[in-house]
C-alpha cells in the first residue's frame, strides 16, 4: 500500500464512514481524492502552462493575420476586374430596360446622394439629340438580405416602362421571387425558339415588378396593398415587396424632381 | 479501393443531409425549388473539397487545442476569396451561384468535415471525402427541392410539367414542406436500410456517433426497445 492510499484511508475514517467494511465506498473516496488532486495540479499555474498559452495565442494570432493577409491582397487584386464586371452588368441592364439609344449614357449619368445615405445615378438615354427615355439606378437597404439593387426606366414624360434589381440577397425562393424576372417554359415548348415581345415588353415576367408598368411618377410614392396603396405584394416575403416598392418610389421622386425642375411636368 | 469507399459513404451510408443531419438551415432554406438546391448543392461541394484539402495540408502544424478556431478563419477566409474571385471573372457563374456563397460560410457541413475527416487524413483521402459529401449533399438537396418545386408550383427546374396542373400544396414551398418532405425521405432510407438488414439477417444502426440520437435530446428509439 502506497502513501496515497494511506491517506485516503485516513481521510475516509475520519469523516466518520467505515471504508474497510466497504470497498466501493473507499474505492470512490479514492477517485474523488485522485480527481482532486489532478485538479489542483491543472489550476496550478506553471512556467510551462504560461508558455503554452502564449504559444497557442500567437499561433492563432498569426493563423488570422496570413487569412487576413490573404483576403487584403484577394480584395486589391480583384477590385478593378470586380468594378468592370459590375459596370459591364449595368451596361447590359441599361440596354434590356431603354429603348435604342446613341449617346454616351455613362458619361452624362448624374449621380446624386440622397437621404439615408442613399446614392441614386440618373441616366438620360438620347437617340439622335432627342430624349428617349430616362433610367434612374439606385439602391433600398430595407431588403430582407440587406441591400436591394435596381434599375428604373421611365419614357420622356415619367411613365414607368421597365423594372430590373440588378443586385440583392433575399432569400431564394421567397424573396427572390419578387426581384427575378422569370420565363415560365413547359416541357413542350422548352425547346421551341423564344419569341421576345418588344419594348418595352421585352423581359420575361415578374410578377411584382410589372406592376409599375405604365405608372405615371406624378402618382409616386406608392405602396403595398397591406399599407393602403394598390401594389400587390408577394406573400411570404413582404418585406422583399415593400423594399422593391421603396425602391421603384424613391426613384420616381428623383425623376418627378428633374422633370420638374426642367418644367416638362407640374 | 479505399478513395471509392471515402467517395461512395457520403452518398448513402453517411449522407451529410440524410444521415449525419449537417448544415439543416441551408438544405431546408434553398430547397424550394430544384434549381435552388443544385446550385446550393455545386457551390457547397466545391467549397468543402477546397477547404478539405487545406485543413488536411496543415492538419499536423496546428495544435489540437486550438484546431476549430483555426479551421473557422480558414474556410471562412478561402470562402472570401473564392467569392471575390468569382465576383471578378466568372460573371456568368456567379449570377447564379453568387447568393449561396454567404451561405457556406456558416455551414456546418464544411467544418464538420474538416473536425470529423480532414484533419486525421492525407490530402488524396481528403479530396475523395470533400467529393463524396459534396455529391451526397447536392443529390439530397436537389432531390428534396424537386419534390418541393413540383408539390408546390408545378414545375420541374423552372419548367412547367403540364399547362394546366392545379396547384396543390403552396405550404410545401415554404418552411413546413422543407421539413414535412424531409421526414418521408428520411423515413423512406430508413425502411430501405432495416429491410436490406432483416434480409442480411442483422440488426439495422446507424453508424456509431453518426446518427441523430447520439444527442440524446430525444431517446425516443432506446426506450421503444
Amino acid at each position: 500500500m502506497n502513501t496515497e492510499e494511506k491517506n485516503v484511508r485516513m481521510d475516509a475514517g475520519a469523516n466518520g464512514n467505515e471504508p474497510w467494511m466497504d470497498v466501493s465506498a473507499a474505492e470512490r473516496q479514492r477517485q474523488e481524492y485522485l480527481k482532486r488532486k489532478q485538479e489542483e495540479q491543472e489550476r496550478k499555474v506553471t512556467p510551462a502552462k504560461i508558455r503554452n498559452i502564449f504559444y497557442l495565442g500567437i499561433f492563432l494570432f498569426l493563423v488570422c493575420a496570413v487569412a487576413a493577409t490573404v483576403m487584403c491582397f484577394a480584395n486589391g487584386v480583384t477590385r478593378i476586374p470586380r468594378r468592370q464586371a459590375k459596370q459591364q452588368k449595368l451596361v447590359s441592364a441599361l440596354n434590356e430596360v431603354l429603348p435604342p439609344y446613341n449617346n454616351a449614357i455613362l458619361k452624362t449619368a448624374e449621380s446624386k446622394e440622397n437621404p439615408g445615405n442613399i446614392k441614386s445615378t440618373l441616366y438620360t438615354a438620347k437617340k439622335d439629340g432627342k430624349v428617349a427615355g430616362y433610367a434612374v439606378q439606385i439602391s433600398a437597404p430595407e431588403g430582407y438580405g440587406g441591400k436591394m439593387e435596381g434599375l428604373i426606366s421611365f419614357s420622356p414624360e415619367g411613365r414607368v416602362c421597365s423594372f430590373v434589381i440588378t443586385e440583392h440577397s433575399e432569400t431564394p425562393g421567397l424573396g427572390s421571387e419578387v426581384t427575378d424576372r422569370k420565363d415560365v417554359r413547359t416541357f413542350a415548348t422548352l425547346f421551341a425558339e423564344k419569341k421576345r415581345k418588344p419594348f418595352p415588353e421585352n423581359l420575361p415576367p415578374g410578377k411584382v415588378l410589372d406592376q409599375f408598368r405604365s405608372r405615371s411618377v406624378k402618382t409616386a410614392p406608392w405602396r403595398l396593398r397591406t399599407e393602403g396603396g394598390d401594389i400587390d405584394g408577394r406573400s411570404g416575403a413582404t418585406i422583399s415587396s415593400k423594399a422593391v416598392t421603396l425602391l421603384a418610389s424613391r426613384a420616381a421622386e428623383i425623376l418627378k424632381e428633374k422633370l420638374q425642375k426642367e418644367g416638362k411636368i407640374k | 479501393m479505399n478513395l471509392w469507399k471515402d467517395f461512395s459513404k457520403g452518398i448513402w451510408k453517411e449522407n451529410p443531409v440524410l444521415v449525419l443531419m449537417l448544415g439543416m438551415c441551408p438544405s431546408l432554406a434553398t430547397t424550394s425549388s430544384g434549381s435552388n438546391a443544385l446550385g446550393m448543392g455545386l457551390a457547397t461541394t466545391f467549397v468543402l473539397v477546397c477547404s478539405n484539402l487545406a485543413i488536411s495540408s496543415i492538419r499536423k502544424i496546428v495544435p489540437g487545442k486550438i484546431r476549430i478556431p483555426c479551421y473557422i478563419v480558414v474556410i471562412a477566409a478561402f470562402v472570401t476569396v473564392v467569392d471575390l474571385l468569382m465576383q471578378a471573372y466568372t460573371g456568368a457563374l456567379y449570377e447564379a451561384l453568387g447568393i449561396f456563397i454567404p451561405l457556406i460560410v456558416v455551414n456546418c457541413i464544411v467544418l464538420g468535415r474538416a473536425e470529423a475527416f480532414a484533419s486525421k487524413h492525407g490530402l488524396l483521402s481528403s479530396f475523395m471525402d470533400g467529393l463524396g459529401m459534396g455529391c451526397g449533399f447536392t443529390l439530397a438537396l436537389t432531390i428534396i427541392g424537386l419534390i418541393r418545386e413540383f408539390l408546390s408550383a408545378g414545375t420541374l427546374f423552372n419548367v412547367l410539367v403540364s399547362e394546366n396542373y392545379p396547384v396543390l400544396f403552396s405550404v410545401m414551398g415554404q418552411a413546413p414542406g422543407g421539413f414535412m418532405v424531409m421526414g418521408f425521405i428520411l423515413a423512406g432510407m430508413n425502411f430501405l436500410n432495416m429491410r436490406k438488414a432483416r434480409k442480411e439477417g442483422r440488426d439495422f444502426v446507424n453508424p456509431v456517433d453518426m446518427d441523430c440520437k447520439h444527442c440524446m435530446i430525444c431517446r425516443i428509439t432506446d426506450e421503444d426497445k
